[in-house]
């Protein structure tokens, strides 16, 4: 439990409800050390990009100690088992090191028309507001295909999750959505147009958002129609608040055909100091130099007709600042 | 409830003689079928519910509930309806069930018209469809009867009048001291079973249920309800033969077990390996799911000292003779038989590599020469052990007119033996050659519930159960043996709040070493042949040889209670049925309404596990303890009855709050 000292959480989002320290579900395991270090921990690396197994099963979603918080348990067991699992394997490429669970990677079973799938793309910022970065975007794609063994995927449900976004039900003043706006039309319009294209062209069948509340989802609406790129069809909102969801939201949801779906992830998903921590007992010189997360995908495969979830994982980059 | 072909039955002595033939038959037809469906892939999950009612006649003027014997007329009522409603689409969506006889002639089983798919968002249908039935069903009912869903019904083989209109008790086919052989469906098939159980069995079925004792119950407790007859030799079963145990209610006919109602869930599998899987899978879960839905603590006007039916439809039903029972030393009979033809299941049957010799510890007794016919048909010897297990019970009701029939098409053979072997899951080869329909399962341990939305909260549980199984490939395997102790426990008063059951620790694959592992880590399995209890093998059972190479598995499981099992501990990273169950729904896209209406049903169970609320066998209880009737010597009265049966219309009605029961959920 030592590499995950509280102390180190000094990032400004915290670690709060979503903190791997007062999971109880953690509290009994064992963050494991490594047996001996790998061959380059002390190396430092410019950027790291980590694909997990599929947690489907590896038990990793299963024994989550589930309730309808927000949460990211399951991403740090995730890739504290994919750290401790696949590093030695891992590729180095011009100070770039890749790990990954190649053991449930690649292409999925059988017909891909029976399979549904879905991709939440969390775009991390550490420093408050930056630009999305629409290359990051098209690393996350390119990552995707690679965990799916698939060059020409079609993504069924695309979510983009905006970073620090929440779900505020009594909804926001003036100046709040005055922000909100010019931080969508200058931070956030590059990649929302490259996600409105690819919906355009069909590699996306369905995009949407998540934590947006009903003046959010106009504003969306606004600049997107005005700018020649698609409005969302999906917004996802947290269980927790769902059944006592504003009638608005309801009803604008429905009349404009987007589908409210329900979600738990929490709303930083990876703090930068999370990261370090995890890191910490198998790359310390990554961890130390600061290796900030850039995005976490985060990706599930539904077999529809039978209700079968058959592939779900993670993949994060992160980068030198 | 299993084969309902018309025609001529055989009574016991001429139908014993084609026992061999029927056996033969069944398993050429058996043969035919999986050579025709063992490749069969189904892309989709089509599940459905079944859900028998006791139609109830209510006089409010004397203040008496009688059970309904016009049962018979309200079915081809709902017959005619659905006759209709195949003509005509927009009666169809208003019709959407079918509807089907039961042992009992005031008992009525409906499933929906046509079987449930696999999105969160049909799962919504489910407490509609419900709704649906029981209203369709009161539309053809007199206006003072109304159909209950109880589990046992508390006054059924009393003293006086429970059956509307009166018969008098002590029919040919049943020769019950308690109970009419009206009360049992007229179609010949069912006095027919009645009968040649007991033939079979050379004496009446007897049921003895322990008496809850109250403080003026007396000690011991003889019934001194039971009447005297001097008209069949089993007359003296009860008394004289001390077939009426002290401290018992006793019970002697089929009626007591097959009249009582239950809630079961049939799924189809894509493959025959996932009907396999999800076989064994399920089959741990049978005894927790039993004590969770617990139902049934009245029987014949007293109450008991269990809360569950299973264990009286297995006495109910037993036709072993008393050589199968081990009473006397085997001459006519071929085997010895541990347990009822309604009864837990014996064996695993999966391949998976997860299922390990060991688990299927219990000696299972199957016909040797038909377990050489399958297995040269190349059938595996899971499956062949399975199928020739079955095929150790004769069957008991056979038609003239069907007993040559086509083995190529017909399953009728087959049927009749897979059908009359009732345990707590069955598995289902497609209905013919021909079907649409896929192999299946049936998860049958559940008991009724009271209304219908918790009864679509149970079903609905359990299809998301197999859904998370499957998409976790979970490992719930414990010994088989441990699967039946834990049957054995599940029947006692309240067991769902105190006492504990055997479940396994660790219940996802460790597919590598590295992987973290849930729950107090497991040793590696050690041998210890010794710890093994000594078995003697009866005839025809495989028992010390399969065992002998086995591995102690004992530390793979340990006793929890009920609420552990559904809840979790999140102390041991042990996650809970229910925790399975939410993860897997996590994972989907759900919409937002479908979401809440699912959490509201698993709310359900998870304050049933924890005993936030009471079961049906428990709030049943406390409603005969309070009456102001009920004089503390565990009698429950006409009165009390009719009370309750009132009192469960009105809640059925909406009319009542019963938060002890139904916290806030409005049914």
């Amino acid at each position: 439990m030592t590499a995950l000292h509280p102390s180190q959480t000094h990032n400004g989002h915290g670690l709060g409800q979503n903190s791997i320290y007062n999971s109880s579900l953690l509290a009994h395991k064992q963050l494991r050390t490594r047996a001996g270090p790998v061959a380059f921990a002390h190396e430092s690396f410019k950027q790291l990009t980590l694909y997990t197994g599929n947690t489907m099963r590896t038990g990793t979603t299963g024994q989550l100690a589930s309730n309808l918080n927000k949460s990211n348990q399951e991403l740090l067991l995730a890739l504290e088992e994919t750290l401790h699992n696949s590093l030695e394997a891992a590729e180095i490429k011009d100070g770039a090191i890749t790990v990954a669970d190649k053991s449930t990677l690649g292409p999925l079973e059988g017909d891909r028309s029976t399979y549904e799938i879905t991709a939440k793309l969390f775009f991390i910022s550490s420093n408050g507001s930056t630009v999305l970065s629409v290359e990051q975007l098209n690393h996350a794609l390119q990552n995707l295909q690679t965990a799916l063994g698939s060059s020409s995927l079609v993504i069924d449900n695309f979510i983009l999750a905006l970073p620090n976004q929440t779900f505020d039900e009594n909804g926001q003043d003036e100046s709040e959505l005055q922000e909100f706006k010019d931080d969508l039309e200058q931070l956030y319009w590059p990649v929302w147009k490259a996600l409105s294209d690819l919906r355009q062209s069909g590699q996306i069948k369905r995009l949407g958002v998540s934590e947006f509340s009903k003046q959010q989802l106009e504003i969306l609406k606004a600049v997107a129609l005005a700018k020649g790129a698609v409005a969302p069809e999906v917004n996802q909102v947290n269980l927790q608040d769902c059944c006592v969801l504003p009638k608005g939201l309801i009803n604008y949801a429905k009349a404009e055909g987007i589908e409210l779906l329900t979600h738990g992830d929490a709303t930083n998903i990876l703090p930068g100091a999370t990261l370090a921590s995890l890191l910490q007992a198998h790359l310390p010189a990554a961890a130390a130099s600061p290796l900030v997360p850039k995005f976490v995908l985060k990706y599930s495969a539904l077999i529809t007709n039978r209700g079968l979830i058959s592939r779900k994982g993670y993949i994060v980059e992160a980068g030198s600042v | 409830m299993g084969l309902l072909s018309l025609g001529t039955p055989m009574p016991w002595d001429e139908a014993k003689k084609y026992a061999d033939h029927v056996r033969a038959h069944g398993i050429i037809q058996f043969l035919n079928l999986w050579e025709a469906t063992k490749n069969s892939q189904k892309d989709c999950l089509l599940w459905g519910d079944e859900i028998e009612y006791m139609v109830v006649s209510l006089d409010d003027k004397n203040e008496k509930a009688r059970l309904s014997l016009r049962v018979w007329e309200i079915l081809q009522d709902l017959a005619k309806e659905e006759e209709e409603a195949q003509k005509d689409p927009a009666k169809k969506l208003l019709v959407d069930s079918t509807w089907h006889p039961e042992y009992g002639r005031y008992m009525l089983e409906g499933t929906p018209g046509e079987p449930y798919m696999g999105l969160p968002r049909d799962l919504l249908a489910v407490e509609r469809n419900m709704k649906l039935r029981r209203e369709l069903a009161i539309r053809f009912m007199k206006p003072n009867e109304v159909p209950v869903t109880l589990t046992s019904y508390p006054r059924l083989g009393c003293a006086g009048d429970f059956l509307e209109p009166h018969h008098d008790p002590h029919g040919p086919a049943a020769r019950s001291l308690f109970v009419p052989d009206d009360i049992i469906n007229a179609h010949a098939r069912f006095p027919t079973l009645t009968a040649n159980i007991r033939r079979r069995r050379g004496s009446k079925v007897a049921i003895n249920m322990p008496i809850f004792h109250d403080k003026n119950t007396p000690r011991p407790f003889i019934d001194p309800t039971i009447p005297t007859y001097n008209d069949y030799p089993e007359d003296k079963n009860a008394i004289e033969e001390g077939g009426a145990l002290p401290d018992h209610i006793y019970m002697d006919a089929m009626a007591f077990g097959m009249g009582c109602c239950c809630l079961q869930i049939t799924f189809q599998a894509c493959n025959v390996e996932e009907a396999r899987k999800i076989y064994d899978q399920m089959a741990p879960l049978g005894p927790i799911m039993l004590a969770l839905t617990a139902a049934a603590p009245i029987y014949r006007g007293y109450l008991s000292d269990v809360d569950c039916r299973w264990n009286v439809i297995a006495q109910s039903v037993d036709d072993r003779t008393e050589e199968e029972r081990g009473l006397k030393p085997l001459k006519d009979s071929k085997y010895r038989i541990a347990k009822s033809r309604y009864d837990s299941i014996d064996s695993y049957i999966s391949n998976d590599p997860s299922n390990k010799p060991e688990y299927n510890d219990i000696p299972l007794v199957y016909d040797k020469d038909i377990y050489k016919k399958l297995s040269d048909n190349g059938i595996d010897d899971l499956l062949a052990r399975h199928i020739s297990h079955l095929f150790i019970r004769d069957p008991l009701v056979i038609f003239h007119e069907l007993l040559n029939v086509d083995d190529n098409e017909s399953t009728d053979h087959f049927e009749n033996l897979q059908s009359t072997n009732w345990q707590t899951m069955r598995f289902k080869p497609p209905p013919s050659k021909h079907s649409p329909i896929g192999w299946r399962v049936e998860f049958r341990s559940m008991e009724i519930q009271l209304t219908d939305f918790e009864n679509a909260a149970f079903a609905i549980f359990i299809v998301l159960v197999t859904r998370a199984v499957l998409s976790f490939n979970t490992n719930f395997y414990i010994p088989i043996s441990k699967v039946d102790e834990n049957m054995q426990v599940a029947h006692h008063r309240n067991a769902v709040l105190d006492k504990k059951f055997h479940f396994r620790k660790q219940i996802f694959p460790q597919s590598r070493p590295g992987t973290p592992s849930a729950g107090t880590p497991s040793a590696s399995p050690r041998l210890a042949n010794a710890t093994l209890p000594a078995r003697t093998a009866a005839p025809g059972t495989t028992g010390a040889a399969h065992l002998s190479a086995g591995l102690d598995r004992s530390d793979e499981y340990e006793l929890m209670t009920i609420n552990e099992i559904i809840n979790g501990d999140p102390a041991k990273g042990f996650p809970g049925l229910l925790g399975l169950v939410n993860n897997y729904l996590n994972t989907l896209n759900i919409d937002i309404e479908t979401r809440c209406e699912i959490s509201k049903y698993l709310e359900l169970i998870k304050k049933r596990a924890n005993g936030t609320l009471m079961t049906a066998a428990s709030w049943m209880r406390q409603f005969v303890q309070n009456h102001p009737d009920y004089k503390q010597d565990s009698v429950v009265s006409e009165k009390i009855n009719y009370d309750l049966v009132k009192m469960v219309e009105k809640i059925n009605k909406g009319e009542v709050q019963v938060p002890e029961l139904l916290g806030s959920f409005s049914v």
